[in-house]
């Protein structure tokens, strides 16, 4: 078993196989060895370690992720999540970004992936406007600067 | 007490204005103070503006997507924008949603990388897509196959000519290249510019969708891209003829051609030609051809190692039967035959070397045959997990009886089989459908004796007339696939 303590000093006590879904622990793991000492991860929270450690724990006999997959080819990108995996991730934003950036702290790539996939499909078919009021984001656009991508993105607009 | 900077402060001119003496020196002092007062206004606003862009930089960082990393913000409009259909229009809305999200997407390459042309295309946010993709590879997709009828077809050719001539930089770096016409002449209007190689091309589609010669002669020995397209894995076409010299490398991973009513498209000859050169081929596809008027003349055979699926729809019984002869297939994983007429002499050459086919997925639409000589094929093609018989009139209850547990200690026919489709069989009934489903999902889950069959895990019955009990029934012991 192994021991993960959070940056608000909450320690999860994992087995191995589970805590090494994430690539930075298995790698700590293999450079300093088996300890008692609990391995601090100070970029999570326990809450969202808890989520993490969940998505861990159902996916832990799941087989490794293709190493050295053309991140540059859009044809083979695709949104579809699993349905354990949408159940999963149905959590308000706040934590959906929160699981992304553990995600990608902790290096576990399929995890990472669920959450962008998610993230994107909330994006797909919407409006600018739409996706501002989806992610509470400001306009900062001058009217000047506005005119001018809206006249360049008028093709699209026509379709 | 007065800032810094601000303009003296001066008596009011308390004197009515009609005996007021006023001087010169008074009106200098006023018209300073003014100017002093503007120039601090001018001053605030500027403060206001930066500390509003601040503000609005703040509420967008604390919004939970400001907390992202630029790469994971790029990774996330890589999945959005993908690369199927409304991908312009979601890049177009990402780039309009604030600073951040355009500085973002516009410095992402892949995001560029696939590029929709059209007639109603702006040709300068083509040369974008070019320009900011940044030497990546490019899926490039050309749909000039949609038009209203009133539009003349040269009006078509030219915005087509155009387009061809915009893409003539980014040849050498296209991917994926689609060409989607109405017409055979507008494919070789837009298949002649692309006279320079195409070293990265590994997938070339030509779509005709009006499926007639408006054109005489083919051009003799057409290659496009000089014919240099080393990487080329797919090749798809349709309605196009390539004068028996079709564009095809030894690399060829997957073949497919169609809406050949006459066999001048793709004479038996050159389709032989092509299937001796590609010996990598892992799915041929052959669709809506005329069948063949004379016996052709035998050939030798074609070993083709890797090939592991097979479709044969509408291209006609004598031109499948000929094939079937002359392939040798030792990895055929999947074989689909769809409206080839009377296919029992194929099933018969079947029979022959049915061992020698390491099926797994049979699927027969729209065909009529002798279900005995199926039957007998099934008792051979031990390994098959999928069998799919569409509209099939001849399939009876006697194929069902015959694939349900079988008397005494006679084997399983077809003991591997979990994916039964009798979609629009009309000559099923439930009883025997039922007794059918019955026997396959008794079964255990284990092959472990070589005697008792995996279970069926999915049936498809769609358009049969079945009652509701026994729609019930299957779906309560099965999954009830389409």
């Amino acid at each position: 078993m192994i021991n993960l303590t959070t940056s608000d000093n909450e320690t999860f006590t994992v087995d191995k196989k589970v805590a090494e879904k994430s690539v930075l622990i298995k790698n700590m793991l293999e450079d300093v060895g088996e300890s008692d000492q609990a391995i601090p991860l100070p970029n999570v929270t326990a809450s969202v370690l808890k989520k993490v450690l969940e998505w861990c724990e159902h996916h832990k006999d799941d087989p490794a992720p293709p190493e050295n997959e053309d991140k540059d080819d859009t044809r083979k990108r695709t949104t579809d999540i699993s349905e354990w995996d949408q159940k999963f991730i149905a959590v308000d934003q706040e934590m959906l970004f929160e699981i992304i950036l553990a995600a990608n702290y902790l290096d576990i790539k399929a995890l990472l992936d669920v959450g962008c996939k998610t993230v994107a499909n909330m994006i797909k078919g919407k409006t600018p406007e739409e996706i501002r009021k989806l992610f509470n984001i400001v306009n900062d656009f001058t009217p000047e600067e506005e005119a001018q991508i809206k006249k360049e993105n008028e093709w699209a607009e026509d379709r | 007490m007065a800032p810094s900077g601000a303009p003296p402060t001066l008596p009011p001119l308390t004197v009515s204005k009609r005996t007021a003496n006023v001087s010169l020196e008074y009106i200098i002092t006023l018209q300073s103070s003014i100017h002093a007062l503007e120039a601090q206004i001018a001053a605030l606003a500027l403060q206001r503006e930066g500390l509003g862009a601040q503000l609005h930089l703040a509420q967008t960082r604390y919004a939970p997507v400001g907390r992202l990393p630029n790469e994971l913000l790029a990774t996330i409009f890589g999945y959005a924008v993908g690369a199927g259909k409304g991908s312009s229009e979601t890049l177009s809305a990402l780039v309009r949603v604030c600073r951040h999200f355009r500085k973002v997407a516009l410095g992402t390459p892949f995001l560029w990388t696939t590029v929709l042309i059209d007639a109603d295309c702006n040709w300068d946010h083509v040369r974008l897509h070019f320009s900011l993709s940044n030497g990546l590879p490019l899926d490039v997709s050309i749909h000039f196959d949609d038009f209203p009828r009133s539009i003349p077809r040269d009006a078509i050719g030219e915005a087509l000519l155009d387009a061809m001539e915009v893409l003539q930089p980014a040849i050498p770096r296209i991917r994926t290249f689609r060409l989607y016409v109405l017409t055979e002449a507008l494919a070789y209007a837009a298949l002649l510019r692309c006279r320079i190689p195409a070293p990265l091309l590994e997938r070339f589609t030509v779509r005709v969708s009006e499926e007639r010669c408006d054109i005489g002669d083919v051009p003799p020995l057409f290659r496009p891209f000089g014919g240099h397209t080393p990487r080329l894995a797919a090749l798809t076409l349709q309605s196009i003829r390539f004068g028996g010299a079709l564009p095809v490398t030894d690399t060829l991973r997957t073949f497919s051609i169609s809406g050949y009513a006459s066999n001048e498209g793709v004479p038996t000859s050159v389709l032989l030609a092509v299937l001796r050169a590609c010996r990598k081929l892992e799915l041929i596809r052959l669709e809506n051809m005329g069948d063949l008027r004379d016996r052709p003349v035998s050939a030798s055979s074609i070993l083709l190692p890797k090939l592991n699926r097979l479709v044969l729809a509408s291209c006609g019984i004598h031109r499948a039967q000929y094939l079937l002869r002359v392939l040798i297939m030792p990895r055929l994983d999947r074989l689909e035959l769809d409206n080839l007429g009377e296919i029992t002499h194929l099933l018969r050459d079947f029979d022959l070397r049915a061992e020698q086919l390491p099926l797994r997925h049979v699927r027969i639409e729209t065909c009529l045959f002798n279900e005995l000589r199926l039957m007998h094929l099934f008792m051979k093609w031990q390994g098959i997990e999928t069998v799919e018989l569409v509209d099939c009139e001849d399939v009876s209850d006697n194929l069902l009886r015959g694939l349900s547990e079988p008397p005494g200690s006679e084997k399983w026919i077809l003991p591997h089989l979990k994916h039964m489709s009798l979609e629009a069989c009309s000559s099923i009934h439930d009883a025997d459908l039922v007794r059918f489903v019955s026997s396959r999902v008794q079964v255990t889950d284990t092959n472990d004796d070589a005697v008792r069959p995996f279970r069926l895990e999915s049936l498809g019955v769609s358009k049969l007339s079945l009652s509701r009990i026994t729609m019930t029934w299957l779906a309560s012991k099965v999954l009830i696939a389409g």
